[in-house]
């Protein structure tokens, strides 16, 4: 089930938040596991039991750490359990059909694909189950005692599927916390961040990701140089809008819920660097990668050279965890050297040059997404070329005019004007409930007649 | 409890949302369930039956998704204010439908694929080559916007009739085939496309049919011989998918006739006058698309159309030149048209089709079968 769905808000959620309150507290995070795995599985029923052995192995495995502090062994081979299982599926499940593609491509062979659909989720789930273990063996946090608190944690429906990756650590507390978990402020709260969201999945990520779908239909080689920068765009906006609105529909519903879930997008498209883009997307991610693989590395403890072969596996790793293709390795390698580059002498040399800086940085990640997008590698150079050697092809005329309002909407909501106005008007009621009423019953509009309306995470 | 109720009244905004939420939810939950949407003139999503293989299929919970969107209250409603809000974004199209100027809406093409177009022509050719003892003429009728060009918006991402007449013209055995389009060109401030349905109107047929007569060296009946009768409200295919809340309907004609169709041993009038009371008023034209259709003229000599949509209001004209009129729609026939051609012997063999239908249509591969 996604989040930008009439079945989800007015079937799905009006029940589960009527049981959810009304139940007595000792049964709220069984309510929440039931309602998840039900949420997990009506996209992929098969796929139920994963989810309940991926809950079922890191809770046993952290016990196993808790319970033998002492015995480094048996540590060890807990730990190792857990990750061999996480990443274990991850890679059957993902990996496999590139690496047999890639296999018979280079041998000639025909193993059979084995065209398994990916689990909706699992590379945010197995990195947030992965991390709890790792926690616990790290000593940062005692190990979760009641296997529902545990399976309600791992499950939650509002981070399931796209994220944020909420560590356990970020909502232990508020699990083991029966009474005065939710509060009236965070229902409030979450409401208006839950519909915000919305509106930038429906209402902007939708309607101007149309173009690039076109763009892609068309051919991404045939276009103009215009029509290829429109594109490219648009393209960045509805990844941004589509991505950063699923997180705040997700960090909304959790404070319904009564929860906290870390922020994951901070206006990214404000940097006037490519260090700076990545400490504003996808947070948790980047994030999640420090702490867990960049860190234990030796970060930049150990010199220059073991510096930036650390940020060169973690940002391979950063690239292929997007999806199961060359580009995205590709994508990965490329913020490598742009933050290599950066790190050694072109973050100095951009310091006092504000403009020079954003135009640099918004090329960037421009070219970035598409490296992102097109997974066919010809196609993609050809795209490339398209953009910086002015040429023709189909025109932009028609495109420019049917998109440019979403386009500018899309533009001014990705600075900081929206925050301020936020941080300005999120109390008075006079002004945010007509506004929120508005972008709601637009969205549903455009959910009930939705000729576009794509679930573009299918391949993280 | 009253506590409870004390602080909630501090918080309107949660209050306006859950009364929201929940006033929609139980709404719908009793708003009656609609078979058919005149508005979209389609059947709606009729809710699943469980069985466990549909479950693990992933089928059922898919299809309650479409029966609760296809249900959901006011659904009308709700998309005529998408089409509001999408007006006001300076959109141009919607749900694969161009708007052009003065109301008129086209199919959306942003890139043609002519694979198929090539392979119907050499059918086409094939079939011709096979047979030159008949008189086998190939009309391709432009659609609207290779003829009201000025109602095309600039560089919208709309059907190449040009390339498609070309094509044809170049790839068809000399002197086969009838380009239609500068004859209608001719008569653009006229009312010859419907502005809310992809066919021609029966106008637009008519010069059609003049040009179908000289070219095979007869003399078509004069335009005031016919008398059109006027349907006011006609809303077509286009805004069937566009749905757009501003739109200016059409008015479909017909013309005065008693000409009887037989399809299937059942003879009736070549017009469906029930059509006319629903919204696909265009399916009157001979009683829809059937596969097979034989029609009693009072001319002489004996004709075949082959041909999609578009010849459903351009045969009624053939009715007083010809003593037999055949019409067959490849796609509800699984023979050949020899069997046809030996037991009828035509004088003329007429495929009329739409430059749209030509790039997609898989269904001529079946004239050369036996």
């Amino acid at each position: 089930m996604i989040f930008s769905n009439i079945f989800f808000i007015f079937r799905f959620l009006a029940v589960v938040l009527i049981l959810y309150y009304a139940a007595p507290y000792k049964y709220k995070n069984g309510i929440i596991t039931i309602a998840s795995l039900i949420f997990y599985s009506w996209g992929e029923v098969k796929y139920f039991p994963i989810m309940l052995a991926s809950t079922a192995v890191d809770f046993f495995a952290s016990q196993t750490i808790e319970r033998h502090r002492d015995n480094k062994k048996i540590t060890r081979i807990a730990l190792a359990c857990s990750m061999i299982f996480n990443l274990g599926s991850l890679f059957f499940f993902k990996y496999t059909d590139f690496f047999i593609s890639n296999i018979n491509n280079f041998f000639g062979t025909s193993i059979p694909l084995l065209k398994l659909t990916l689990p909706l989720g699992i590379s945010f789930y197995t990195f947030q189950t992965m991390s709890y273990t790792i926690d616990v063996y790290w000593g940062k946090v005692k190990a979760e005692d009641s296997i529902i608190n545990f399976s309600a944690y791992v499950t939650m429906f509002p981070q399931l599927i796209a994220g944020p990756i909420v560590r356990y650590t970020d909502i232990a507390a508020k699990l083991n916390t029966y009474e005065g978990r939710i509060t009236l402020d965070d229902i409030n709260e979450g409401i208006k961040l839950f519909i915000l969201g919305l509106g930038k999945k429906v209402l902007i990520a939708n309607n101007v990701g149309a173009l690039w779908t076109d763009i892609e239909t068309m051919g991404f080689a045939s276009v103009s140089t215009p029509l290829a920068w429109l594109g490219i765009v648009a393209y960045s906006l509805q990844i941004y809008f589509d991505f950063s609105g699923y997180s705040l529909m997700a960090i909304g519903l959790g404070k319904i819920l009564g929860f906290d879930f870390p922020q994951n997008f901070n206006l990214p498209y404000i940097s006037k660097s490519t260090t700076e883009f990545w400490r504003r997307w996808h947070i948790t991610l980047s994030s999640w990668f420090r702490e867990y693989v960049y860190i234990p590395l030796g970060g930049n403890r150990k010199g220059l050279k073991r510096q930036i072969l650390n940020m060169l596996v973690v940002w391979f790793l950063t690239g292929f965890w997007h999806g199961a293709d060359w580009n995205f390795m590709l994508w990965g390698l490329y913020y490598f050297i742009l933050l290599a580059l950066e790190k050694m002498f072109l973050l100095d040399f951009l310091k006092n040059k504000k403009v020079l800086a954003r135009v640099y940085t918004l090329i960037a990640i421009a070219v970035g997404w598409a490296i992102f997008y097109i997974t066919d590698l010809p196609a993609l150079g050809g795209f490339i070329v398209k953009m910086f050697s002015f040429s023709g092809g189909v025109s932009a005329v028609y495109f420019f005019k049917n998109y440019i309002i979403s386009i500018i909407v899309g533009i001014l909501c990705s600075t900081t004007l929206t925050t301020k106005f936020y941080d300005k008007f999120k109390d008075n009621n006079l002004v945010m409930i007509p506004l929120l009423t508005v972008i709601f019953l637009l969205s549903i509009a455009y959910l009930v007649d939705s000729t576009y309306n794509p679930f573009i995470y299918f391949r993280f | 409890m009253k506590n409870i109720w004390n602080n909630i009244k501090k918080y309107p905004l949660l209050v306006f949302f859950a009364v929201l939420l929940y006033t929609i939810s139980i709404a719908d939950l009793f708003s009656p369930v609609e078979t058919f949407s005149e508005l979209e003139n389609r059947k709606l999503a009729t809710f699943p039956k469980f069985s466990w293989q549909q479950l693990f299929d992933n089928e059922y919970t898919i299809k309650i998704e479409d029966f609760t969107e296809d249900h959901f209250i006011l659904r009308d409603k709700w998309i005529s204010l998408k089409s509001i809000s999408e007006s006001v974004l300076g959109k141009k199209e919607n749900n694969g439908v161009v708007y052009g100027k003065d109301g008129y809406m086209f199919t959306k093409f942003i890139s043609a694929d002519y694979n198929q177009l090539a392979k119907n022509m050499d059918n086409v050719s094939k079939f011709i080559n096979n047979r030159p003892d008949l008189d086998i003429k190939f009309m391709l009728a432009p659609t609207a916007p290779g003829v009201m060009t000025d109602k095309v918006l600039e560089k919208s991402p709309v059907v190449d009739t040009q390339y498609i007449l070309d094509y044809a013209q170049n790839n068809l055995p000399e002197g086969t085939f009838i380009n239609v389009q500068p004859r209608l060109a001719e008569h653009t401030d006229e009312y010859i496309y419907y502005r809310t349905d992809h066919h021609w109107t029966t106008l637009g047929a008519y010069y059609a049919y003049e040009q179908f007569m000289q070219t095979i060296g007869r003399q078509a009946q004069p335009l005031d011989s016919f008398t059109f009768v006027d349907v006011e409200n006609f809303l077509g295919t286009h805004y069937s998918k566009a749905k757009n809340y501003n739109v200016q309907p059409d008015v479909l004609s017909y013309i005065e006739s008693d000409a009887q169709i037989t399809i299937n041993d059942v003879t009736d009038s070549i017009y469906d006058y029930s059509k006319l009371d629903v919204r696909d008023k265009y399916a009157m034209f001979l009683r829809g698309n059937p596969g097979y259709a034989t029609i009693k003229g009072n001319g002489e000599g004996k004709v075949l159309i082959v041909k999609d949509s578009y010849a459903n209001c351009f045969v009624p004209y053939l009715v007083n030149d010809f003593e037999q009129i055949d019409v067959i729609d490849l796609r509800y026939i699984t023979m050949g048209l020899d069997r046809f051609i030996q037991e009828n012997g035509y004088e003329h063999i007429l495929f009329l089709y739409n430059c749209e239908t030509i790039l997609t249509d898989e269904n001529l591969v079946k004239i050369n079968l036996f």
